[in-house]
């Protein structure tokens, strides 16, 4: 019976190409964004170098320092009655923010202040900063990042060849470099090995002892073109006396149970630094950011982490909602439309032995079937679009990687919706009477 | 082989209440070949529709091959008109985006036991006493008036019906291809010993039966 079935969904899908061309149409668009996006997504969230130990990062990137003061909002309210005037006073005693900076840290605070907290297993602190250098009378500006020894136990690169430089390194100030691919390609011209050559930035000339694989632009703690030690800074902003400066600061909990208190401990450890500038400031704020946080507060910029999160999943929640609503929508329709269509097969169908049972089974494998088809042309779809987007770098160095779960989820989800949007029009079908059903036929 | 006792039938809606067939009482032996005759809107559909078990009756009771339908699930009903009985409707109801074959196999699917191979053999077989054999792989759309209703005596008698119930068969035909139908119910009848009950507005078809059935408003009058 089921392969009956299955026989007969597929000679009335074949027969109906344009009703089924709408509905593969509407169900693989939608798997095959919704694919993509996940993709997207995990690049750029997922367990992947260089940060494989994501549930263990927490990322300090911002100092903001407040002058507030208490501020009493006074409220009278009138209201005539009856010819007399009657006042409603309201006073309200909060707070005003006067004076508000927020910027990057010094070097100084973090090594003075953030160093060696509790529940931390290594931190390391690191600043951009983009030089331009002629390569062959071309442009290419290198982005540098200034970092410490611990810059490469704390985040994993994929090291094509070579490996990070020691602390040594950084304390003796040795001129070492580490560069990406995409910066090898621009220095050597190809593919060629490079570690023991040498490059010049910002006129000095680096041995390379390292090649990492590129990083995408948006993790803008790891992405750069040349890692260099962080004594190679301009003169002076190791020496930074204020709080703010520059630098970020990327901490590895001891393990994903301390990451939390992690968060917590540098939260409290802004409450004992002392301010310098207490006319102007009497608030400091710190705040430790997982790499979600951290991605969610660079996406909504000026937002509090818990709104820019909120918008995070708001938006993504509303466009995965409307991608599958529409398909959804657009089968409820035409299934409603279609099965009307058929009540004459119904009749003839119910007038020779089909119970209601198996009509509304019938009609449900139709759907599934349908679902199915829509979800291998979806996956192929997003497996092309993938690769379309990778090898043009559409999305810069972002490199987009299939996640099976997600498509899978989102192939149970459409075929849910498949199900239910075939299920109440059969439903109501296989039980029209068949008198009904023969009458209603437009034959 | 099919007995109506005291066969009453109302359609009520709110407002408006119509007597479609009054106190029928009729035997249809096994092996007759019966014609039912009236002006239209006079319930000859309605009684060959209870006869095949598509409608109840609002009293009175049906029996077929001697078994009592009134306490029959909706299950058990689909199950005994799938082995007892077999339909031709004057407007065909072919599916048409099934080819002749599949349509002609459509009652054996419901069909319990039956392998896909004894299915295709009985749809050619049904097509193999219409006519019809070399027009397997076509679509009803491809298809002439006359062959779609040879197309759907084939599949009213693919499962071996004992009876066949007929709306105005040759309703829609014109007069050579209305006697090509009755020539092949004709000899279903007189050959395979099938039982039909047929309904027609034509005299000269009604002519060509045993015995003809008159209902006038709802009553039988002959």
């Amino acid at each position: 019976m089921l392969k009956n079935y299955l026989i007969l969904a597929w000679k009335v899908l074949s027969r109906k190409k344009f009703f089924t061309f709408i509905s593969l149409f509407g169900i693989s668009f939608t798997l095959m964004i919704l694919t993509v996006l996940a993709a997207f997504l995990d690049g750029e969230l997922g367990s992947h170098a260089p940060i494989t130990r994501q549930n263990r990062l927490v990322f300090m990137d911002q100092v903001v320092m407040k002058l507030t003061v208490p501020d009493t909002v006074l409220t009278i309210d009138s209201t005539l009655t009856g010819g007399v005037m009657r006042y409603d006073t309201t006073m309200e005693i909060g707070e005003e923010t006067r004076n508000y900076s927020g910027s990057a840290a010094s070097y100084g605070m973090l090594d003075r202040y953030l160093r060696g907290l509790p529940h931390t297993a290594e931190q390391t602190f690191y600043h951009t900063q983009t030089f331009d250098v002629y390569l062959n009378s071309t442009k290419f500006p290198v982005q540098t990042m200034f970092a410490d020894g611990a810059y490469w136990r704390v985040f994993d690169f994929e090291f094509i060849e070579g490996g990070g430089f020691p602390d040594a390194a950084v304390t003796e100030r040795s001129p070492v470099v580490v560069i990406s691919r995409t910066a090898r390609r621009a220095f050597f011209g190809g593919d060629a090995p490079a570690v023991g050559q040498e490059v010049e930035i910002n006129r000095t000339r680096f041995r390379v002892v390292g090649v990492v694989e590129d990083v995408s632009r948006s993790k803008n703690y790891a992405h750069a073109d040349a890692y260099i030690p962080l004594t190679f800074t301009r003169e002076g902003v190791l020496q930074e006396a204020g709080l703010q400066g520059p630098f970020s600061a990327a901490f590895l909990a001891a393990s994903p149970q301390d990451r939390q208190p992690l968060k917590d401990e540098i939260r409290r450890k802004a409450q004992t630094i002392p301010i310098p500038d207490p006319e102007n400031y009497n608030m400091l704020e710190l705040e430790g950011k997982t790499v979600f946080e951290s991605f969610a507060t660079e996406l909504f910029q000026g937002e509090e982490t818990p709104a820019a999160i909120a918008w995070f999943f708001g938006i993504i929640g509303g466009l995965v909602a409307l991608f599958i609503l529409l398909p959804t929508l657009n089968l409820i329709s035409i299934n409603v439309t279609r099965i009307l269509e058929r009540s004459s097969e119904i009749g003839v169908r119910k007038a020779f032995g089909a119970h209601p049972r198996d009509l509304l089974l019938q009609f449900v494998l139709e759907n599934v079937l349908l679902t199915l088809l829509g979800g291998l042309l979806g996956f192929g779809l997003a497996l092309w679009l993938i690769q379309v987007l990778n090898s043009s770098r559409a999305l810069g160095n972002i490199v987009l990687a299939v996640n099976y779960s997600v498509f899978a989820y989102g192939l149970l989800i459409t075929l849910f919706f498949g199900i239910l949007s075939g299920l109440l029009p059969a439903w109501r079908m296989s039980r029209l009477h068949v008198i009904q059903a023969l009458k209603q036929s437009p034959v | 082989m099919i007995a109506l006792q005291d066969v009453h039938k109302v359609y009520r809606t709110d407002t408006v209440e119509t007597l479609a067939l009054n106190r029928i009482s009729l035997r249809v032996e096994a092996g007759e070949f019966v014609s039912v005759m009236g002006p239209s809107g006079c319930g000859k559909s309605t009684l060959l529709n209870i006869m095949g078990l598509l409608d109840e009756p609002s009293s009175g009771a049906v029996s077929i091959a001697g078994q009592p339908i009134g306490t029959y699930s909706t299950a058990r009903l689909a199950r005994f008109r799938n082995e007892h009985l077999g339909f031709i409707f004057q407007s065909f109801h072919l599916i048409n985006d099934l080819r002749v074959i599949d349509n002609v196999e459509l009652p054996l699917i419901y069909r319990r036991g039956l392998s896909a191979s004894e299915r295709r053999k009985l749809a050619e077989a049904a097509l193999d006493q219409v006519g019809l054999r070399h027009r397997i792989r076509h679509f009803p759309g491809q298809l002439s008036g006359g062959q779609k209703q040879r197309v759907a005596i084939a599949r009213a008698i693919a499962g071996n019906p004992k009876i066949i119930l007929a709306d105005e068969p040759t309703g829609n035909l014109d007069s050579v291809m209305g006697q090509e139908i009755m020539d092949i119910l004709l000899r279903l009848n007189r050959e395979a010993g099938a039982t039909v009950v047929m309904v027609t507005h034509d005299e000269g078809i009604a002519r060509q039966t045993h015995r003809l059935i008159r209902i006038f408003d709802g009553s039988q009058v002959a």
